[in-house]
């Protein structure tokens, strides 16, 4: 791996532009928290975002985590049915291990709700309760629970529908039915979440893979972190907070008080690479089965109106984080969400190579054209990172051009306390040795807003100097940047990094406990 | 009045469409007429182009003045190893 430290980029000025500042603001969305039209409808696949890194767990460093989250914005006290997942949809991680923009592996989740339709005898009667739990909950599948979730893992190889598939199945004993912990209702129903949670953590065999992995489906907190109330309206917060390079983390994050659901895995990395290829594409779809009748006489049961049937209907996708909410034009979002990388170079090329939020930022902050926006044509700083890779970072050999999340398994994790919030950029600015960040797969502690901040305004540009270090292009030099180096200091106020931000747990699932419904 | 006249279109483009779509023996042996808001045919169970195919149908229609139909004993095929139907 080689990396470029460029002079004049270890000492940046502290200078603060304006625009650049207010850039950050109205950039910085939640990753991908309800983000088109379509999927605002169907919250149960909404995909909010989705990390690949290596295992930064001491012991752990051959294998690779995923983590694909699901479900934004649950208020911990959203009883009585909690956040369980859609039993009527397929969530997918899939793997692309040569570079052709095609799946190569297909990791497919499925959900099933159980009621056991607990009843209380009343006056002589056996009447349902109509709670999901009628009692405390310490353990897996506990007799009190009334709505017991599971989960089953398909592992596909090759083409997501008809490839060859397998069942992902526990180390001990050999079923395929997992089970997923309830919500965290709160410290009465579930006095010790985290040791009841972490029964869940399962150690499994892959069909086809000789190394033990993991997997994890349960709700956590939120790991993104953003200043997203501000930023809708209108960047209504005060200059001279925003302004101020130390002021990083100056505001709380909005959504910290709300929890996801993850779907996760930890695979060893022999397990997802293919030959001498040691960069793998990842990236997170959830789909509908493509019909559905509402019965107007539901059966008991749960979640009984829908009669789904048909073919599996993609609705959500998601590689790296911001690409479909400020990158992609307002109508072309949900057809994002259904369409696969094969496809992006003929589907969505443009607004890579002519992206117009740096413009929309000149229009938003009343300043002349240019003032912002990097002049390099095509992009090619943009393209690199969305669409290839950085060459000998994260690029395949042999690399369709197509939006995902690449990794290249051949840089060792860094441990949690040295890693830099600002992934390879950051690493550039520091001189330092973490290559192992954004846009190098995502870690939970990578303030990807931040690095997107940068990457939009031209920092990228600055970066690759003008002898093309980075390949971004030869016109993608520092005199392409309206911003100079004040490109680098753009921040959105909050920072992703600060402990009270970025998950602090080191082990698999590497994502906080969720936040009780109550205390 | 309007509104049946209309409803009585869309029931016959529905039913011209279906036979197109659902198949039958030919020019000589077309398939009985159906109102997709009367029920759900026999094809819908028996494959996911059929389903999607009444489907479509169906979401053409959208009655204001009509209540639904039952589902009892309807179970559409799932199957997982096949690409969507188009729909337009």
């Amino acid at each position: 791996m080689k990396t470029h430290k460029l002079p004049a980029l270890r000492a940046l000025p502290m200078a603060v532009a304006l625009l650049a500042v207010g850039a950050a603001m109205i950039t910085a969305q939640a990753s991908s928290h309800r983000e088109g039209p379509f999927i605002t409808t169907v919250p149960k696949v909404d995909a909010t975002d989705f990390y690949m890194f290596k295992s930064y767990e001491a012991g752990r460093s051959e294998y690779v985590t995923l983590i694909a989250n699901y479900l934004p914005l649950q208020d911990p006290y959203g009883g009585p049915n909690y956040f369980s997942l859609d039993p009527n949809a397929l969530y997918e991680i899939h793997i692309d291990n040569n570079g052709d923009a095609k799946e190569d592996l297909t990791f497919q989740f499925r959900v099933r709700n159980n009621l056991k339709s607990i009843t209380l005898p009343i006056d002589g009667k056996d009447v349902a309760i109509p709670l999901i739990q009628a009692g405390q909950v310490t353990a897996p599948n506990a007799a009190t629970l009334n709505v017991n979730e599971q989960f089953t893992v398909d592992i596909v190889r090759g083409d997501r529908r008809s490839g060859t598939r397998g069942a992902v199945t526990k180390a001990a004993g050999g079923s395929a039915t997992f089970d997923k912990p309830v919500d965290n209702i709160g410290t009465k129903t579930i006095p010790d979440y985290p040791g009841y949670a972490d029964q869940h953590i399962h150690t499994v065999n892959i069909p086809g893979c000789n190394m033990p992995a993991k997997v994890f489906v349960g709700q956590r907190k939120d790991p993104f972190a953003v200043n997203l109330g501000t930023i809708f309206d209108l960047v209504n917060a005060p200059a001279s907070v925003l302004l101020d390079p130390a002021a990083k983390n100056a505001v709380a994050n909005t959504i910290g008080d709300k929890n996801v659901t993850t779907l996760s895995l930890e695979v060893h990395q022999s397990c997802l690479t293919a030959g001498s290829e040691t960069v793998i594409g990842g990236w997170t779809t959830a789909s509908l089965r493509q019909g559905a009748l509402i019965n107007p006489n539901p059966a008991k049961g749960h979640q009984t109106n829908a009669v789904a049937g048909g073919t599996w209907a993609q609705v959500s996708r998601l590689g790296q984080p911001l690409v479909n909410e400020v990158v992609i034009g307002l109508p072309d979002k949900d057809r994002f969400n259904a369409s696969k990388p094969s496809g992006d170079a003929n589907n969505f090329l443009t607004y890579v190579t002519n992206p117009t939020l740096p413009r929309l930022l000149e229009i938003a902050l009343g300043t002349p054209a240019g003032a912002i926006a990097p002049t390099n044509s095509g992009r090619g700083d943009l393209v690199t990172v969305f669409l290839t890779g950085i060459a000998g970072v994260n690029k395949p050999a042999n690399v369709v051009a197509s939006e995902m999340l690449r990794l290249n398994t051949a840089i060792p994790p860094v441990a949690l306390a040295s890693q830099n919030r600002l992934g390879i950029v950051g690493n550039v600015l520091a001189g330092g040795s973490d290559n192992a960040g954004f846009p190098n797969g995502r870690r939970p502690k990578d303030d990807v807003v931040d690095i997107a901040l940068v990457a939009m305004v031209g920092g990228l540009c600055m970066a690759n100097g003008t002898t093309n270090a980075f390949g971004f292009g030869a016109n993608c030099t520092p005199s392409a940047v309206p911003l100079g180096s004040a490109s680098f200091n753009i921040h959105d106020a909050v920072d992703q990094a600060a402990p009270e931000n970025a998950p602090q747990r080191v082990t698999f699932p590497y994502l906080s406990h969720p936040l009780p419904g109550a205390n | 009045m309007k509104r049946n006249k209309h409803r009585g279109l869309a029931l016959a483009a529905a039913t011209l469409a279906l036979a197109g779509c659902f198949g039958g023996g030919g020019d000589d042996d077309p398939p009985a007429a159906q109102d997709p808001l009367a029920g759900v045919p026999e094809s819908a169970n028996q494959s996911s182009a059929g389903f999607i195919g009444y489907l479509k149908l169906l979401v053409a229609l959208k009655p204001d003045n009509a209540e639904p139909f039952a589902l009892d004993g309807f179970n559409p095929p799932r199957p997982d190893n096949t690409e969507p139907e188009p729909v337009f």
